[in-house]
């Protein structure tokens, strides 16, 4: 489920930053008066919309023109961003390889992991991890909501423990270091995934 | 599930993969990969510690054929070998840490392709699921 909903997100962000490109081009290029409404339009709502950018003068035109700038350059380095390989850990890590075959495993599943072990821990409302490779070895930063009765720090060297345990014993791979911030407060990311059942 | 020696016509055109039997008359014993995909399937969900097979991102891994995909199991041959690449949800908590719940995934293959020259056997663990079946047992 966390796999499906992080790679509907990927594609959101993608359409979205098209969209913006698009759509920023298209005044950019009427309003300067390369093209008319016309030429660039599809639809005739379109062709509506496009037409308030034509004729523009003085401060308004500038605005636009900078503005449809900006756009367009946040869109394509947004694109960039999402799209280079390299610029973004892999999504899986190798546990195994060997004539016979590869064995992999999803980042986001170790996250899960990490969040199931961090719901075992009495204390801990909610829990959000990542985990990154760090040469060979595994980091991991976990964000944990903590209820206003409990020691913060004993609750997050207990989950280092575990996390580290766990990790090691479950997915075959060393745990360098575990990262552990809590707050008092609800995990307002919507990425915050309350695991307490 | 085993479908080694067991017999299938291939419809024209549709790649088969297929043994000389070792039976009578040069028989040749004919299994479509969307064929082997299924039972390769049915027999992984059946490994304890499996939650359920993974369609991987899109639902772009799987084995196609004229009116049917098997999600999840992607079936090819390679220089005369069959090469399966499986991608899994594994069960929380988790009972057989994952390179072993692989390790039996593999063997669970091998056993389904038996008689069949085996390739390379890709095991993908692409989420870990809240099974509430294995809620009970111990860690």
């Amino acid at each position: 489920m966390t796999t499906t909903r992080h790679a509907m997100n990927w594609l959101l962000v993608l359409l979205l930053a098209l969209a913006v490109i698009v759509a920023s081009i298209a005044v950019l290029i009427v309003a300067v008066g390369w093209f008319t409404p016309d030429q660039v339009a599809v639809t005739p709502w379109m062709r509506d919309q496009l037409g308030l950018f034509t004729n523009l003068s003085g401060s308004a035109w500038a605005r636009t023109v900078s503005i449809s700038g900006a756009l367009i350059f946040v869109g394509l380095a947004v694109l960039v961003f999402d799209l280079i390989p390299g610029r973004r850990q892999p999504s899986q890590l190798i546990v195994s390889q060997d004539g016979r075959g590869t064995v992999r495993i999803r980042r986001d599943s170790i996250s899960d992991l990490v969040n199931f072990e961090a719901a075992t821990i009495p204390g801990i409302m909610e829990s959000e991890s990542q985990a990154e490779e760090d040469e060979g070895s595994l980091a991991i930063h976990s964000r944990v909501s903590v209820g206003p009765d409990v020691n913060a720090t004993e609750i997050a060297e207990t989950l280092q423990e575990r996390v580290k345990s766990a990790v090691e014993h479950h997915i075959g791979r060393r745990v360098s270091q575990v990262t552990v911030d809590t707050q008092l407060a609800p995990l307002s990311d919507h990425r915050s995934r309350p695991r307490v059942r | 599930m085993r479908i080694s020696n067991s017999e299938s016509s291939s419809p024209a055109g549709s790649p088969a993969f297929g043994t000389k039997a070792p039976a009578p008359v040069n028989a040749v014993t004919t299994a479509e990969p969307v064929v082997i995909a299924r039972a390769i399937s049915i027999a992984a969900v059946e490994v304890p510690g499996v939650a359920g097979i993974s369609p991987g991102i899109f639902g772009r891994v799987g084995t196609f054929a004229a009116g049917e995909v098997v999600p999840g199991i992607a079936v090819s041959i390679q220089d005369g070998a069959l090469n399966v690449e499986i991608h899994v949800i594994a069960s929380l908590p988790i009972i057989t840490d994952l390179p072993e719940l692989a390790e039996r995934i593999r063997e669970s293959v091998t056993q389904v392709i038996d008689g069949l020259p085996a390739g390379q056997i890709d095991v993908a663990i692409d989420d870990l699921q809240d099974d509430p079946q294995e809620e009970g047992r111990p860690r």
